[in-house]
């Protein structure tokens, strides 16, 4: 049962942080840093 | 002298025996996971793919995996550890990387690594090729299983101090930017600069490919110890690092399976802390369990399961490969969720 409270807890936790992430539009910054990497094509 | 079984038993008995067929063909989870990890390998390397299709823009998508995918390699996906080291490195807090992390292993756990992670498969497939699972002894085994945990807090503590002194101090200028160059190669995340494969993937294709250079125009005459020395010397002593730190992978996963996922990788660090308490687990059967051993031979892991609790375990060594499952001959264990 506590296992169960933890695991809802940490889903919620990780889907608002997720959510702020998207809101802060993070996605286009990691992104370009990703891709900046490549040693091929970028 | 025995008992006469309940009614409800020998009910089963007679359905099993009727139905004994559905058990001999009981879903085996090898070919599957084996699939699935060969089309994510892809995915994450990405060697193959930048080759087979030409119209491969080098594009990279923003989603990230609890995996061990390093940047460095030529892959369409990245790994969340690689992603949330990336960004503190730019002073930005990893909302997306961290939140997928909690999200996965609030429902998954440490299943991505069984199943998802190319580092693992390469693993797999080298204890493959080996044809036995070998164990170390418990104690050995639980003293370094601390490694990784130690590891990991190395990393965030180089990453996160980078982070505050890059937020507090600005990032173009000043103590945090003079910080982030005196890191050098580590400033982007200490195992962005050490994974084998990121060396495998993204390191070694690109020290090959610069390799035709001591060739030069490709006349016979270009073909020189000189020229080939002077490639040879332009190899940093980081990527020697890491080529010596990739043969070291290599060994260890022939002399004990999945060692980098036990005792180094730090996605697997953070994801086992999730695996405890997260919804997929496995069951173990009391009535059928007949305490043989087979599960715990066949864990890549050296899970102790026998010792666990029967309606589901959680255990943070558990990858969820299912290993066991397939070599259960009584079909005692099962996936469990939530």
């Amino acid at each position: 049962m506590l296992n169960r409270v933890i695991a809802s807890l940490t889903l919620l936790l990780g889907l608002a942080m997720t959510m702020v992430g998207v809101y802060a539009q993070q996605w286009t910054t990691l992104q370009d840093l990703l891709r900046s990497f490549l040693p091929f094509l970028g | 002298m025995t008992s006469p079984a309940p009614a409800d038993a020998q009910e089963k008995r007679g359905l099993s025996a009727r139905f004994g067929f559905l058990r001999r063909g009981r879903i085996h989870y090898w070919p599957i996971r084996t699939t699935v990890q060969l089309a994510f390998f892809l995915l994450f390397s990405g060697v193959a793919l930048v080759h087979l299709i030409p119209g491969f823009s080098g594009e990279r998508s923003w989603i990230v995996l609890p995996v061990l995918a390093s940047v460095k390699a030529q892959g369409a996906i990245g790994g969340t550890l690689d992603a949330t080291t990336v960004l503190l490195s730019q002073g930005i807090f990893p909302w997306l990387p961290i939140g997928i992390m909690f999200v996965v292993g609030a429902i998954l756990g440490r299943f991505m690594c069984g199943w998802i992670c190319p580092v693992g498969f390469v693993q797999d497939v080298i204890t493959g090729i080996k044809g036995r699972v070998d164990s170390v002894s418990k104690r050995t085994n639980q003293t370094w299983i601390k490694l990784k945990y130690g590891l990991t807090a190395i990393a965030f503590l180089v990453s996160g101090t980078l982070a505050l002194t890059l937020y507090y101090y600005g990032t173009s200028a000043g103590t945090g930017a003079a910080y982030r160059d005196s890191l050098g190669p580590f400033a982007s995340g200490l195992f962005i600069a050490f994974t084998p494969d990121g060396t495998m993937f993204g390191t070694l294709p690109q020290i090959l490919a610069g390799s035709w250079r001591f060739l030069g125009t490709g006349q016979l005459g270009d073909f020189t110890l000189t020229n080939l020395g002077k490639w040879i010397t332009g190899i940093s002593i980081l990527t020697w690092l890491n080529i010596l730190i990739l043969l070291g992978f290599i060994y260890a996963a022939w002399r004990i399976p999945r060692f980098w996922c036990r005792y180094i990788c730090p996605v697997g660090a953070i994801m086992a802390t999730f695996q405890k308490n997260s919804m997929l687990g496995i069951h173990r059967d009391p009535v059928k369990c007949a305490d043989c051993k087979e599960c715990e031979t066949a864990c890549p892991m050296q899970v102790p399961i026998l010792d666990l609790d029967f309606k589901k375990f959680n255990h943070s060594e558990c990858i969820l490969c299912m290993a066991c499952i397939d070599a259960c001959p009584a079909g005692a264990l099962s996936p469990k969720f939530p």
